[in-house]
C-alpha cells in the first residue's frame, strides 16, 4: 500500500497553481499589449524590457510566448499533482516520475531564462523570478515525492516476504 | 457489521477522500481568487494608451533621403514649406511629437502631398540620456541599408523599453531589426563607429546654433513654439506658411 506522505504533492499543487496564476498574468498582457495596463514590476528590475526582447518568445525571435508555454505547463502541473494525490499510475507509467520529469523541463527551462536575465539582456523581471524559484520548490518537491514512491515501491516485496515468514 | 480487509479499505478510502476535501476546497479557492485579481489587474485600461505604441506607415510615398550635409530627410526638397527638427531618439519630448502626428496622420496630409519636406538633425543629448548617441548611431547605420526611416520610427517607439536601462543594446538593435535592418551588418557598423563623427558633428552643429533642448523644430527658419499638442502646433504653423486660413 502507498504511504507516502500527501503534504509535497498538496505543496506541488499549491505551487504549480502559483506558477499557473503567474503566467496568466504575463499571457493576458501579451495577448493584450497595447490594450493592457502595463506590467506592474515593483522595484524589481524591468519587466516590460524583458517581455519586449526578443527572449520572450521560444526559440528567440521566431517562437512561441514563453508565458504561453508557461500557462499550459503549469496547468499540466496543477493537474498532475491533483491527479497524483489520488492514484499512482496513469496508464503504464508512473505518475511521481512523470511529475518529476516535467518538473525537471520546467527546471531547465526557468534555468535558461534566468540565464538570459542575468548575462543577455542585465535585466530582471519579478515575475520571471517568481516562476523559477516555484520551478525549483516544485521540482524539489517531486524529487522527494519520487523517492518517497521508489523507496515505498523497494520495501513492498521485502514487506510481503516477512508477512509470509510470520 | 462486515469487517473484511476489503471493507476496511474501502472505509480507508473514504476517510483519505473527506481528509482531502478541504485541501481541495482551499485549493480551489485559491485558483479562483488569484485569477481573478489577475484578471482585473491585466485587463486594467492602460492610463495613456495612446502612448503604448506608434502607428508607424509601412511607407513614405514620398521621396527620401539625404540633404546635402548627410541629413535624413522625408518629402519633396522643392517643397514650400521646409521643417527642420532637432531631436533625440531618448528624449521622451521627441517621442510624443512623433506620436501626436503619427496619430494624426501628419506624412499622409503633408509630406506626402509635397507641401512639407521634413528634415531630421540629430541633437543627441549625451548629458542627461545615455542611449541618445548610441540610438543616432543606430538609425544612421539603418540608413546605410535604406531602412532609415522604418528605423527611425521603431527607435521612438521602442524608446520606453530601453531607456534608463542598464544595457538597453540589444533592444535598441533587437528594436532596428524589427524594423527591417540586417543585424550582422547593423553591428559591423556600429563596431567601427561608422557614423560616430557624423552624429559628433550634428551635435556640435545644434550646439553652435544657440540650442539646448529637443524637440527643436524650425519651419523655414522660423523656430516654433509648442504650446500644446505636437501636430496642433506645427499644423498651425505650416498652414500660416502656406497661407491656409483656418
Amino acid at each position: 500500500m502507498d504511504e507516502r506522505p500527501y503534504w509535497p504533492r498538496m505543496a506541488m499543487a499549491f505551487l504549480a497553481l502559483g506558477g499557473l496564476i503567474n503566467a496568466s498574468y504575463l499571457s493576458i498582457h501579451r495577448l493584450r499589449p497595447t490594450q493592457s495596463a502595463p506590467l506592474v514590476c515593483g522595484v524589481v528590475g524591468n519587466c516590460e524590457a524583458v517581455q519586449a526582447s526578443k527572449y520572450s518568445v521560444f526559440p528567440p525571435s521566431n517562437g512561441i510566448p514563453v508565458a504561453y508555454i508557461g500557462f499550459v505547463g503549469f496547468l499540466i502541473l496543477v493537474v498532475l499533482s491533483v491527479l497524483s494525490l489520488q492514484r499512482n499510475q496513469l496508464g503504464r507509467f508512473s505518475l511521481p516520475t512523470i511529475n518529476l520529469g516535467l518538473a525537471s523541463v520546467a527546471l531547465a527551462f526557468s534555468a535558461y531564462f534566468t540565464a538570459i536575465e542575468a548575462w543577455v539582456l542585465y535585466e530582471w523581471c519579478q515575475w520571471c523570478i517568481i516562476s523559477a524559484v516555484v520551478s525549483l520548490l516544485f521540482w524539489a518537491l517531486a524529487s522527494f515525492d519520487w523517492w518517497q514512491a521508489r523507496r515505498a515501491t523497494n520495501a513492498e516485496p521485502l514487506e510481503t516476504a516477512n508477512a509470509t515468514a510470520v | 457489521m462486515s469487517n473484511t480487509p476489503k471493507s476496511r479499505q474501502g472505509r480507508q478510502r473514504v476517510q483519505e477522500k473527506r481528509s482531502l476535501l478541504p485541501f481541495y476546497l482551499l485549493l480551489g479557492l485559491t485558483g479562483i481568487v488569484g485569477l481573478t485579481f489577475v484578471f482585473i489587474q491585466a485587463l486594467q485600461t492602460p492610463v495613456a494608451p495612446p502612448s503604448a505604441s506608434i502607428p508607424v506607415r509601412p511607407n513614405i510615398k514620398a521621396a527620401v533621403g539625404q540633404t546635402s550635409e548627410g541629413y535624413w530627410y522625408k518629402g519633396d526638397p522643392k517643397a514650400p514649406v521646409k521643417i527642420i527638427e532637432f531631436a533625440d531618439f531618448e528624449c521622451p519630448g521627441c517621442r510624443q511629437l512623433e506620436v501626436d502626428l503619427a496619430n494624426a496622420n501628419f506624412d499622409a496630409e503633408y509630406i506626402e502631398t509635397g507641401k512639407v519636406q521634413w528634415i531630421y538633425r540629430e541633437f543627441p543629448l549625451r548629458s542627461i540620456h545615455k542611449s541618445a548617441q548610441y540610438t543616432a548611431e543606430v538609425s544612421r547605420c539603418a540608413g546605410d541599408q535604406n531602412v532609415y526611416w522604418p528605423v527611425h520610427m521603431a527607435l521612438y517607439d521602442s524608446q520606453i523599453q530601453w531607456t534608463n536601462l542598464d544595457n538597453p543594446n540589444p533592444l535598441i538593435l533587437d528594436a532596428a531589426v524589427q524594423a527591417g535592418a540586417d543585424l550582422d551588418t547593423l553591428e559591423d557598423c556600429m563596431d567601427a563607429e561608422t557614423h560616430k563623427a557624423t552624429i559628433d558633428a550634428s551635435y556640435d552643429s545644434a550646439k553652435s546654433l544657440g540650442l539646448d533642448q529637443t524637440p527643436t523644430v524650425f519651419i523655414n527658419d522660423d523656430r516654433i513654439t509648442f504650446v500644446g499638442n505636437y501636430y496642433t502646433d506645427i499644423k498651425t504653423a505650416i498652414d500660416a506658411k502656406l497661407g491656409v486660413t483656418p
